[in-house]
């Protein structure tokens, strides 16, 4: 049987009524059991981020010289040797490399030509300018 | 305890709600949230052990994805704590489960009753137990938590209307229900 003190009652005070009454709440295991959880989860990953922070920038820096390396091995391969005479009378290359995009070459290939010109020495570095400007397409 | 004094407790009571300043760390957004998210789950759900287990869900997901990287605390909250509750209930429908007892299922603390009161808070938390699954939602955030029609719509996804509608509906059947109990 339903309480009488219901009977009559309007909805405004059912309102303050249903607000009015104990409100249930977690139990105090549930707390500590969440926050144990949090931590237990959150510490090997917390661990581990420094770490593989480190192993990823090693590896972008292994793999980018991998990669300056195998251009720099292909540009030497495929640039002919400039003439004894020429590379006697030429000038210490600059490394201004403004000439190069102005012969409307990707700036890949002046990266490329950039490294080289650090990575595979003088000689190697002229070749590859002689040639550029020769034909305008760098091999 | 006196009806009155009932409603007296209500009026100090009135717009008291969870903390909407910004928690520092778990501990403290757990502190200020959990109790409000636990009787929304109670609701949902319909069950204190499964509201438990989803509140759980919801903090361990917060933690992972760190305090700092939400912007607004309580609203994530209770829309993670929403979701929990519909995969839970998804995932109940393919299990069998003793049912509880409907008068432990809502916000109501029936222990916490003094004694006086507690065939009058058995009656209320049964008749809230009946009503459609959406309106009870709405009456529990509404008087439970003191969330604004508007704050209701952006969480269940409906209209700011729909969301006064479906709360006057309720309160309509639930005076019907309490009053044909008792005639």
């Amino acid at each position: 049987m339903t309480d009488r003190r219901l009977h009559d009652m309007e909805v405004a005070d059912l309102e303050r009524l249903l607000r009015g009454l104990p409100r249930r709440a977690p139990s105090a295991e549930l707390r500590r059991r969440v926050l144990a959880v949090r931590a237990v989860s959150r510490r090997p990953l917390a661990r581990a981020r420094p770490a593989l922070a480190a192993a990823v920038l090693v590896a972008l820096v292994a793999l980018d010289l991998l990669v300056v390396n195998l251009q720099d091995r292909q540009l030497t391969r495929i640039l002919p040797a400039p003439p004894t005479a020429m590379v006697a009378a030429a000038p210490t290359p600059d490394h201004d490399l403004a000439w190069l995009r102005e012969l409307g070459l990707p700036d890949r290939s002046v990266a490329v030509v950039a490294l080289t010109g650090h990575a595979v020495g003088r000689d190697t570095y002229f070749s590859l300018r002689q040639s550029l400007l020769a034909n305008g397409s760098g091999g | 305890m006196e009806t009155s004094r009932v409603l007296e407790a209500a009026d100090m009571k009135r717009g008291e709600r969870a903390v909407s300043a910004r928690p520092v760390d778990l501990g403290e957004a757990y502190d200020t949230y959990a109790a409000p998210l636990y009787r929304y789950l109670v609701t949902l759900v319909g069950s204190q052990e499964d509201a438990e287990d989803a509140l759980q869900e919801v903090f361990v997901a917060i933690g992972r994805i760190g305090l700092q990287h939400i912007r607004d605390v309580q609203p994530y909250l209770f829309q993670t704590a929403r979701r929990q509750a519909i995969s839970l209930l998804r995932k109940r429908r393919r299990r069998d489960r003793e049912p509880e007892v409907a008068a432990q299922l809502s916000w109501i603390d029936i222990e916490a009753c003094p004694d006086d009161d507690r065939a009058l808070a058995i009656d209320l938390a049964r008749a809230l137990q009946s009503l459609p699954p959406d309106q009870r939602e709405v009456i529990a955030l509404h008087l439970s938590e003191g969330f604004t029609f508007r704050e209701i719509a952006s969480l269940c996804g409906i209209s700011g209307n729909t969301a006064a509608s479906r709360y006057r509906l309720a309160l309509g059947k639930l005076r019907d229900a309490l009053k044909g109990d008792a005639s």
